[in-house]
């Protein structure tokens, strides 16, 4: 193993690690809307370290993927995640629709949200953008079903 | 507070044997019999039984819940802690007590240190459920939810770190059982892609003699410190995803 699948392979588990942990504590915090709902048989969330993805379901059924690209910004996790992911993309299925929703957060000066492929939302940092993005997600979901 | 420590089950476990002649009985009767039956499902009071009566009890204790519905509320919920704080650091403080006791070799030591951190690696994506009476939410109960591919092994490392910690004996079968088949259980939880390796605070960049530092460290009665020990073991961790197909 050299040094470089090494470190790169360090920075993408600290990030899927560090949201899993985030999405969790969203779940137990009983003022939050966010609530959810296991994959199959116990799983709540699926890692996938090849394809760089983490998968979850939200109540009542949404599907929700997240791929992570690394960065080679930092060298730990503790500071700032957002110095490890260049690139969040946030995809989801509603029940009996093929095509997800996209969702992009990308580092940069500043960090920018969009909303497929659209800019929507500048300065946000990685955490609050997921969670902006679940939280539309979920309002298109009760508008539409 | 009357939380037990959490037992491991399989999954689908989830069965209907009823306590239909017990139905109409006084909540309070109710009660004191589920205290009984969650005595006797805890890891702990079954390390003296055969492997196989950890599933035979946590199944009656599933079905006496369902019996009772009315009465006890059943929560599932993805697993909470985190896993290198409040997890992977305090087995390493036993670890190190128990080789300077003496009842643990530092070989053996290094191996299950080894398998508790793949443990560790399939626990986050889990799921836990937390059975308690509705009136009496104090005595509840802690389930580990694990899928039936993986249970074999995870449930015989937590019998064997039981009978480590509270009898101070090695179970060298079951230890024989985590060697063989290590390997299968990381490839079945990759496979159903509920394996993430944990990584270490920060990647220091070096590689060392993981084995030799156990013994060094450990002969001379000095702690080992466990965040080398987590970068060893998510270095070679890594070095297994990097070659697994």
């Amino acid at each position: 193993m050299n040094s470089d699948n090494s470190y790169k392979s360090f920075i993408l588990h600290s990030c899927l690690l560090r949201i899993m942990d985030h999405l969790k504590s969203l779940h137990y915090d009983e003022c939050h809307w966010l609530y959810l709902k296991e994959l199959s048989g116990g799983v709540y969330f699926q890692t996938d370290w090849q394809r760089q993805t983490l998968k979850f379901r939200l109540c009542p059924d949404i599907r929700v993927e997240i791929e992570v690209h690394p960065s080679g910004r930092s060298s730990t996790v503790d500071v700032n995640i957002d110095n490890c992911a260049q690139v969040l993309s946030i995809r989801a299925w509603y029940p009996n629709l093929d095509d997800p929703v996209v969702y992009k957060w990308e580092y940069g000066n500043p960090c920018k949200l969009k909303k497929e492929d659209e800019d929507w939302i500048t300065d946000i940092n990685m955490l609050n953008a997921l969670e902006r993005a679940l939280e539309d997600i979920m309002k298109s979901y009760n508008c539409s079903f | 507070m009357t939380t037990t420590t959490a037992v491991t089950i399989p999954w689908p476990e989830h069965i209907t044997v009823g306590y239909t002649s017990d139905y109409f009985k006084p909540e309070e009767d109710v009660i004191s019999k589920w205290r009984g039956i969650m005595n006797k499902a805890s890891l702990l009071n079954l390390l003296d039984y055969p492997l196989n009566e950890i599933e035979k009890r946590v199944n009656e204790l599933y079905s006496f819940v369902h019996t009772y519905e009315d009465i006890f509320i059943v929560e599932r919920r993805p697993v909470s802690d985190n896993m290198l704080k409040d997890h992977f650091e305090k087995h390493y403080d036993h670890l190190n007590k128990l080789v300077s006791d003496k009842i643990l070799l530092p070989r053996d030591a290094v191996k299950i240190g080894r398998y508790i951190y793949l443990y560790d690696c399939v626990y986050p994506h889990l799921s836990e459920d937390i059975i308690k009476p509705r009136k009496n939410p104090e005595e509840s109960m802690r389930i580990l939810v694990i899928p039936s591919k993986l249970y074999n092994w995870m449930v015989r490392l937590d019998y064997l770190w039981f009978k480590l910690l509270i009898k101070k004996k090695l179970d060298r079968d079951i230890l024989g059982y985590l060697d063989e088949n290590y390997e299968r259980f990381m490839k079945d939880a990759i496979k159903l892609k509920i394996f993430l390796p944990i990584p270490p605070k920060k990647l220091h960049g070096r590689r060392f003699d993981l084995e030799e530092m156990f013994w060094r460290t450990w002969f001379r009665k000095v702690e080992v410190n466990w965040e080398y020990i987590v970068e060893n073991f998510y270095r070679e961790i890594v070095s297994f995803l990097l070659t697994y197909e």
